[in-house]
């Protein structure tokens, strides 16, 4: 190993580019190191030492190679690389990398000399100190200094302190034996019988590692199953965020479940206290607190609204049934007053005047938005249609796009003044009806579109074969077994 | 400012509007819907239009100015004002007061 005492600053170089490849497989594997150290591994590591030294002597020459070409920029094909690229480079080229031969499918025992004896020493030697001097000894030559940077590679792993100890009295021992001694035939067969070992632990926990890796993989496609199956759900409002979804959208998103969460532990007290006829005023707290909590959503959709409009107007954060009576971005109050006022019995006479008068102003406000709506689209229409669709008018593109990007601004207000046409119905309702009436109003609003969501589910849920409808089974709602034309035959 | 006054004193209804906007249509619809004849001012098609509309931001304190909606020469606001106001059943007699309505 000539080559190694010419240049021994490069030797502190050298197992940095290693290290970083060649140890990685030998020593971050997650098997016991106190075994692959104190059996197989003083043996098997003597062999690596040894393939290393032989990548360390033939990546130096290509250095070496490298720097002379590269000083005297005679090579075509090297170019001014810094020297640890163009060695790379050179290696790769030269040879195989190194980590391929860093392992040798067989035990290079051309090369090795018997350290049984010295290994079986160097292992029931127990004193690190004099381990240390030993191998602070072998420093001196360059030989063992590169061994020692080798073994000091060995010391960046993060094992046990007492097996790098090993590690390096085995290699300086080793080293030492390497000249000239005869193989012991039953020392042989043991070193066989050790490296034979060593394969089968390293087959085996090769094995363990894939089957941990088959079955995660087997976890992970379920767990997206399940995901693809709430979301069609519609269980996770809107879906994750996409490609398209932008981050007010996606914050919308995540905010109203959790708005949605708090609605119907809030639903779910409203019913508890209707049951046991809490007094007046406790009901009054928390039919208050409703109240509140649904101006909190108000603001929530405001504050999208101005973010991502389009997000709120196409009902994307809507479970599908809610989204099919969706009105400029939400629940159409008129339509609700209608629903609500046959479960708000019994109510005097005033308060049916008050709701039939509120369903009507709502009426009225709602088509003059919906108008107002209408005269934007319009007007959108006419600015993208504006010049020629067919002839060449990119002339006036940009002009036409700022144009239209100004109308559409517009969206945001009409999506705001709904929200405050919903918010604005709530209040009134609690102004019209008593504590008790207005609880119970609160409740039949939050089960309706409870029931719009439950709805929702079902229907991404049933069956999609295609059979002859059933006639017979009007209206049941079997989901199992039965087609599903006649679930719906009802309607 | 003392056009936006003049204006507004003319009529029982006086909306300041754009002809672009379509919120301004979106009120005047609701007033018409309503049975009440409002006088429409399109600010874009008054030469002193962009000092009138700065003016009415400043008196509804937010901007754009339009729609503003003065009943009885007062100002009421804009369009979240009035379908409170009408969702409340307040704006109806407001109207009547105004002498806007005679039903």
């Amino acid at each position: 190993m000539g080559e190694t005492s010419s240049s021994s600053s490069h030797s502190r170089q050298d197992p940095c580019v290693l290290g970083g490849y060649g140890f990685h497989g030998a020593m971050g594997s997650s098997a016991p190191p106190a075994n692959f150290f104190d059996h197989e591994g003083t043996t098997y590591l003597g062999e690596l030492e040894e393939a290393l030294m032989h990548q360390v002597a033939t990546l130096r020459r290509t250095q070496q190679a490298a720097t002379t070409s590269t000083a005297h920029h005679g090579h075509g094909d090297i170019t001014p690389f810094p020297i640890a690229a163009t060695a790379t480079a050179a290696t790769a080229t030269a040879r195989p990398p190194p980590t391929l031969d860093i392992f040798p499918s067989w035990p290079m025992r051309s090369l090795h000399t018997p350290k049984e004896g010295s290994n079986v020493t160097a292992d029931s030697t127990d004193s690190e100190s004099s381990s240390k001097n030993n191998s602070d000894h072998k420093a001196s030559s360059d030989q063992l200094g590169a061994t020692a940077n080798m073994a000091g590679q060995f010391d960046q792993v993060p094992q046990q302190q007492q097996q790098q100890d090993k590690v390096r009295q085995n290699m300086a021992t080793s080293s030492t034996q390497r000249t000239g001694k005869i193989l012991d035939p039953k020392q042989i067969v043991r070193r066989l019988a050790q490296n034979r070992e060593a394969a089968r632990k390293s087959r085996l926990r090769k094995k363990a590692y894939i089957q941990q890796l088959e079955s995660s993989k087997l976890k992970l496609a379920q767990m997206e199953q399940d995901i693809q199956r709430a979301r069609s759900q519609g269980l996770l409002l809107g879906g994750a965020p996409g490609v398209n979804t932008s981050s007010g959208a996606a914050m919308f998103d995540m905010e109203y479940a959790r708005w949605l969460d708090n609605h119907c532990r809030r639903i779910a007290e409203l019913h508890g206290a209707l049951h046991v006829h809490l007094p007046d005023g406790d009901l009054r707290a928390i039919v208050d607190d409703t109240l509140t909590h649904y101006d909190e959503l108000f603001r929530l959709k405001a504050m999208a609204a101005k973010s991502d409009v389009f997000h709120l107007i196409t009902g994307v954060w809507a479970s599908p049934a809610e989204r099919c009576f969706l009105w400029m971005g939400g629940f159409r109050p008129s339509d609700l007053l209608k629903t609500l006022l046959p479960q708000l019995d019994p109510l005097t006479e005033q308060q049916v005047v008050g709701i039939c008068s509120l369903q009507q102003s709502s009426q009225q406000a709602e088509e003059a938005l919906s108008q107002g709506l209408e005269q934007l689209h319009q007007s959108l229409a006419d600015t993208m249609a504006g010049g020629s669709l067919i002839e060449d008018a990119n002339m006036s593109f940009m002009g036409q796009m700022a144009l239209a990007l100004g109308k559409l601004s517009n969206l945001e207000g009409f999506v705001i003044q709904a929200d405050n046409l919903r918010q604005q119905t709530l209040h009134q309702i609690y102004r019209i009806l008593t504590v008790r009436q207005a609880a119970r109003c609160f409740l039949a609003i939050g089960e309706y579109h409870n029931r719009l969501r439950a709805l929702s589910s079902l229907w991404a849920s049933r069956p999609r074969e295609v059979l002859v409808a059933d006639e017979g089974n009007c209206g049941e709602l079997s989901i199992a077994s039965q087609p599903a034309q006649s679930q719906f035959s009802a309607f | 400012m003392d056009r936006v006054t003049r204006y507004a004193s003319q009529r029982a209804v006086v909306i300041f509007s754009r002809s672009s906007c379509c919120m301004c249509h979106t009120v005047t619809r609701l007033f018409r819907e309503l049975g009440v004849n409002p006088m429409v001012v399109e600010l874009d098609e008054d030469p002193q239009g962009n000092e009138m509309e700065k003016a009415l931001a400043r008196l509804l304190g937010r901007s754009p100015g339009v729609p503003a909606v003065f009943i009885g020469s007062r100002l009421v606001g804009s369009t979240d004002k009035v379908m409170s106001l009408h969702l409340g059943g307040s704006l109806v007699p407001m109207l009547r007061n105004a002498g806007a309505l005679w039903v």
